[in-house]
């Protein structure tokens, strides 16, 4: 027997100008089931809420239908409230008589019409709606942090010390990521390294966190608070328990002519010897002097023993018997509760691209063919103290140090026509920065740069860039370059000064280019693999822009630092601190509890047991793999047949398996067969009674 | 506006999901658009949900038109349930068309939690284009010839 | 299958580039390629009719279409890249736009189905150049050329669609077959000034002698060009532009067609090719092209007609 309680809510003006809420309550009291039908001027405050929960009591309400704005905005209010009352939360639904209703329609009779139907659809509902339990799932204590550079090394330290178990896993030899790049960072001129390795150390040391290097995710099974991922380590061919990091090896290896990677493939001649180049490594080796952990890897694709069978003079000279040529790559799987994908970005190339890739990269720019044409990255090597020239700057055609350096802003940034629409964000500042140290190190050289516009938002941002411009003697050009090439030994910069309204020419003998930072290249088989929400430039994407920067829409995955969006130094370690102090708030409850909308199979006593003859064609639309085989035995252990079974966990309620369902055995719980069939079957009702209604 | 025994006004019946044409339709409410108060909403989680039978179902209770709307086909928030709505969508319209049901009456949309606008719009020209078909009598005749002569 | 020509108002018609139409002509013939000119062409508009009208110049060029569709030939051989630009643009507007085809049609008078494709000389004999291989392969010495794409041929890339639009190589690959060595430049599409030849000739000697200053920085003897605009230009003001360049009172850069090129490489006799109609005297450049030791003084008369 229902007895539902409507409450109509006037929203100030915002319903009640528009929609008779009086006649609304009055209409909606002589509906079937309804015992009590009220309206009132703000359902959402302290004083509408005790309405309905006094009205609960009062009228041993059994359903309640809060006629307002949009569920989307107050669900969780009204629910709430009928908790407290008493009331399981499931027995109240909304009609949305606001955002559909009075303030999209200027016809009051019409409106009001509409919300009185609007209700009763509703009331017809919550009659069929059955009380829900929320779901308790356990949660594993643990939290993977995928990608080790600052943001991942920032949250697997805050995680870590919030007292949780943290399995950080980074795909290359050491970890660090483009941070450890650098050579100084704005706006304070930080030694990046000098700030950056106590954090590396303390991760390799805290007793929390494991640490998989040389290692990459291939797969994440499960769900919030149950995740299993399957880590892959790549074969380093040195046993680390073994190896004490001296480096012999890395002195003796004969393959001294690899591109390296940490140098972002720089190569300057030695202003000794300009027929020697540095900035090369060797194939077996560490990224950077100061890699943690300090133990090398062999690159395999270059090293004489794994191509030719030679060499092998690396196991003879190292003192602890490290080397290992046999190593194979090994699978792991370890358990974790919460995920922080921090797996950064990639640095735009502008060289031709493939045939099938969507960017055309720069021909105007000589496709960057030329040594001297170099990008922001590569500068940072050449500033940095590590780098090829122990922080000299000089000219990668030919080893003398420039004395004319021009910068180019967003290149391919901020660009529809071949590049990528967005602001890349950081180019201003560090270009502004390498401008500043150029003039730093080499007192008689002048730089220019071309910009669109300085984005110097942050603190002391701005101020930064003007000492570039004031103290150091910039030269800031606002405008495009439409080409560069070679004249001679220099480079001839064809530009725009559009503030002077002037063409511009300058011949540098370095060309720096900001070229867009972009999303790492294998981002979108990463967010597949994990389930993730990418947009159009393959960044992650953000349960809501404004309000959830850190979460992803998938339960239990966060997101820090530039695998979101591109982003500077702070704002990454903020976004870090952020999603680490959402994971280890998911770990601190013993339990998750999850919303009950989840779908169900049938079951029955025997000799039925379930409707459901085991088809499995939920099992394939499933999106989330939710759909189990049970198998049903009799008390012999004969097995009488196979059913499907919904794992409550993984099912996130959308619905697919059970509008697929040929024999109607599986039913989605809050949206079931009943309720929306009760819904529909009400609209044959209103047009019966609005021909007799009086107006 | 006339009144109803002069001038017909259809009955729109539209099955939205929750996360994005739902939204849709609630940002067509926040940004005060203003369109045809003929349609009635009813939510489900997903387009995926929506069973051919609640259509067949609307359009016995006096629908004279059934919208079907859910998230534009990659961004369903529940990966791919759309797919599946815009298959037994496809399937369903021929059918109906089969039995005597007009294709102008059955439409499918993709609208997004920013497109007011275009929800708005759309609730305006399916209304006219269902004003312009006439009511849908079919099930009812049905209903009356099934009964006999009263 | 017949090879469509369009020669255009440069080629043919008001003959501004003569040279060009008949050295192209004598190349294709020499070639053993079947080609008929148009039937009725008309303007394509690349002068005052695209800056005026966009509705009559598609017009204008879905008849050139339509009238070549309709003789038969579908692949339309434009040696103007103007030309060829302003048929490549029409022909896609009204491929992907039935409302823009209905209305070109209607103002040609003529039923267009979409089936023409225009091309560039360049195009066309980069399409061919296993048949340019065959026959002239390594027939010219190893002297070194720059040649000029100027502004048309690579752009815009989606009208165009062929080579890459910043940095093409198209030509030069056609001229290392035939044995020349084009030089690596920098100005290979760098603009010439154009049409501000008759409004602005200062601009024009500007620009032209940046191009020029840079081919001879590279080492060029002679510009290899496919374009009457780029030929006019860079041919008939070599004087202005040196002086302007502060490099000399001239440049004395032989400017020759890629036809010509082709022609000699194919044995064809300089007069033939109209190699003695142009401003800057390639005498020189073409005796030792030809294999004939040079001249005794750089600008002597050209050798006796055959």
């Amino acid at each position: 027997m229902s007895r539902i309680g409507v409450f109509i809510c006037h929203c100030g003006e915002n319903i009640g100008s528009v929609v008779d809420c009086e006649r609304a309550a009055k209409t909606l009291a002589s509906h079937p089931g309804v015992a009590y039908s009220t309206d009132y001027k703000y359902m959402c405050s302290d004083p509408g809420q005790n309405l309905v929960k006094k009205a609960i009591a009062d009228h041993k309400l059994t359903g309640v239908v809060v006629s307002a704005c949009s569920p989307r905005m107050h669900e969780p209010t009204f629910r709430n409230a009928a908790a407290d009352a008493g009331l399981n939360p499931y027995l109240c639904e909304m009609a949305n008589i606001r955002e559909h209703c009075s303030w999209v329609h200027e016809d009051k009779e019409a409106a009001t019409r509409k919300a009185i139907e609007l209700i009763r659809l509703m009331v017809e509902k919550v009659k069929a709606n059955e009380e829900l339990q929320p779901i308790h799932v356990p949660i594993t204590k643990r939290a993977l942090v995928i990608g080790g550079g600052i943001a991942g090394i920032q949250a697997a330290l805050d995680i870590a010390n919030a007292g949780h178990e943290v399995v950080l896993v980074e795909r290359e030899p050491s970890i660090g990521g483009h941070m450890l790049q650098l050579s100084e960072t704005f706006p304070t001129l930080d030694c990046s390294q000098c700030i950056l390795t106590p954090r590396m150390v303390e991760v390799a040391r805290h007793p929390k966190i494991k640490l998989y290097t040389y290692s990459e995710v291939e797969a994440l099974d499960g769900y919030i608070g149950n995740f299993e991922v399957t880590i892959r380590m790549k074969a380093r061919s040195v046993d680390i328990e073994k190896c004490t990091g001296c480096g012999a090896c890395m002195q003796k290896c004969p393959s001294r002519k690899i591109l390296s990677e940490f140098n972002a493939g720089l190569l300057v001649p030695d202003p000794e010897n300009p027929k020697k180049k540095l900035g090369y490594r060797t194939a077996i080796y560490t990224p950077s002097p100061q890699a943690v952990p300090n133990k090398p890897v062999i690159d395999r694709e270059h090293c004489l023993y794994f191509q030719k069978g030679k060499c092998g003079v690396c196991a003879k000279v190292c003192p602890t018997d490290a080397i290992d040529y046999t190593q194979e790559e090994t699978t792991v799987t370890e358990k974790v509760g919460a995920v922080v994908v921090a797996t950064g970005y990639q640095v735009w190339s502008v060289a031709k691209a493939a045939e099938d890739y969507p960017y055309l990269g720069y021909g105007e720019y000589g496709y960057g063919t030329h040594p001297d044409i170099i990008d922001g990255l590569q500068f940072e090597r050449l500033l940095s103290a590590s780098g090829p020239t122990s922080g000299r700057v000089l000219r990668p055609s030919n080893g003398k140090e420039p004395k004319t350096v021009v910068f180019l802003s967003c290149v391919g940034s901020r660009d529809n026509e071949k590049g990528f629409t967005y602001c890349s964000k950081i180019c201003c500042m560090y270009l502004s920065k390498h401008a500043m140290l150029y003039k730093h190190k080499v007192h008689d050289g002048q730089a220019y740069n071309f910009y669109m516009d300085i984005r110097a938002g942050g603190k002391t941002y701005d101020e930064f860039t003007r000492r570039t411009i004031e103290e150091d003697g910039c030269i800031y050009l606002r405008g495009r370059v439409s080409r560069i090439f070679p004249r001679g030994d220099k480079l001839v910069v064809q530009g725009a000064d559009t503030l002077s309204n002037a063409q511009v020419e300058v011949e540098a003998e370095l060309v720096v280019l900001a070229t867009a930072i972009t999303a790492q290249p294998d981002a979108e088989q990463l967010a597949q693999r994990l389930r993730v929400a990418y947009d159009k430039d393959r960044f992650f994407s953000e349960a809501h822009p404004k309000l959830r920067p850190v979460e992803s829409q998938t339960a239990g995955i966060f997101f820090a630092g530039a695998c979101q969006g591109p982003k500077d130094i702070p704002e990454s370690v903020a976004q870090a601190s952020a999603a680490a102090s959402k994971a280890a708030g998911l770990l601190n409850a013993d339990e998750l509890e999850r919303e009950p909308v989840v779908a169900q199979v049938h079951r029955a006593a025997p000799p039925v047991y379930s409707i459901c003859f085991g088809c499995f064609f939920c099992e394939r639309v499933c999106p989330y793999g939710a759909i189990e085989r049970e198998e049903i035995r009799d008390r012999g252990g004969n097995l009488i047949k196979t059913v499907a079974r919904v794992n409550e966990g993984l099912c996130t309620g959308c619905g697919l398996c059970a509008a697929s369902c040929r024999a109607n055995a599986i039913t989605l719980r809050g949206f079931n067969d009943e309720q929306l069939f009760a819904v529909v079957n009400a609209i044959g009702e209103e047009q019966e009674e609005s021909k007799a209604a009086t107006p | 506006m006339s009144s109803p025994e002069t001038e017909f006004e259809p009955r729109l019946v539209a099955f939205v999901c929750n996360w994005c044409t739902y939204a849709g339709a609630d940002l067509a409410g926040t940004s005060r658009l203003k369109y045809a108060s003929n349609v009635r909403v009813i939510r489900v989680p997903c387009s995926g949900r929506i069973d051919p039978l609640y259509i067949v179902k609307a359009f016995e209770r006096g629908a004279d038109g059934v919208l079907v709307s859910g998230c534009h086909p990659g961004d369903c928030h529940y990966a791919e349930g759309n797919y599946y709505a815009r298959r037994r969508f496809t399937i369903l319209r021929d059918l109906l068309y089969h039995i005597g049901i007009e294709p102008e009456r059955l439409q499918f949309s993709w609208v997004s939690a920013a497109e007011g606008a275009k929800w708005a719009d759309l609730i305006n020209d399916l209304t006219a284009k269902l004003r312009a078909v006439g009511p849908f009598t079919g099930y009812r005749e049905l209903i009356d010839a099934s009964r006999g002569p009263s | 299958m017949t090879l469509g020509y369009y020669p255009g108002c440069a080629l043919k018609a008001h003959a501004t580039s003569l040279e060009y139409g008949i050295s192209t002509e004598a190349v294709l013939a020499e070639l053993g390629i079947e080609f008929q000119e148009i039937p009725d062409w008309n303007c394509c508009g690349a002068s005052a009719g695209h800056m005026t009208n966009s509705a009559l110049t598609r017009a204008l060029n879905v008849r050139n279409l339509a009238l070549a569709e309709a003789a038969g030939l579908t692949d339309v051989l434009a040696p103007c890249p103007l030309c060829a630009k302003e048929l490549a643009l029409a022909n896609n507007e009204v491929k992907e736009d039935a409302e823009l085809l209905e209305q070109a049609q209607d103002a040609a008078e003529m039923v267009y189905k979409c089936t023409a494709r225009p091309l560039t000389l360049v195009q066309y004999l980069h399409e061919q150049r296993d048949l340019v291989r065959e026959r002239a392969a390594g027939k010219l010495p190893d002297i070194p050329v720059a040649c000029y794409y100027g502004c048309l041929h690579t752009r815009p890339p989606d009208a165009m669609g062929f080579d890459d639009a910043e940095q093409p190589t198209t030509m030069d690959e056609l001229c290392r077959i035939l044995g020349l060595q084009p030089v690596e430049w920098s100005h290979k599409t760098e603009c010439c000034g154009a049409g501000f030849t008759m409004s602005k000739p200062d601009v024009v000697a500007r620009l032209t002698g940046r191009i020029l200053g840079a081919a001879s920085l590279a080492g060029a003897e002679a510009v290899v060009v496919a374009c009457p605009m780029c030929h006019a230009n860079l041919d008939m003001r070599q004087g202005e532009a040196a002086a302007d360049a502060g490099l000399g009172d001239d440049f004395h850069m032989p400017i020759i067609y890629l036809a010509q090129i082709l022609g000699l490489a194919l044995g064809i006799a300089p007069d033939d090719l109209s190699l003695g109609t142009h401003f800057v005297d390639p005498s020189d450049i073409v005796a030792r092209l030809r294999g004939e030791p040079p001249l005794e003084t750089p600008g002597d008369e050209a050798p006796e007609e055959k």
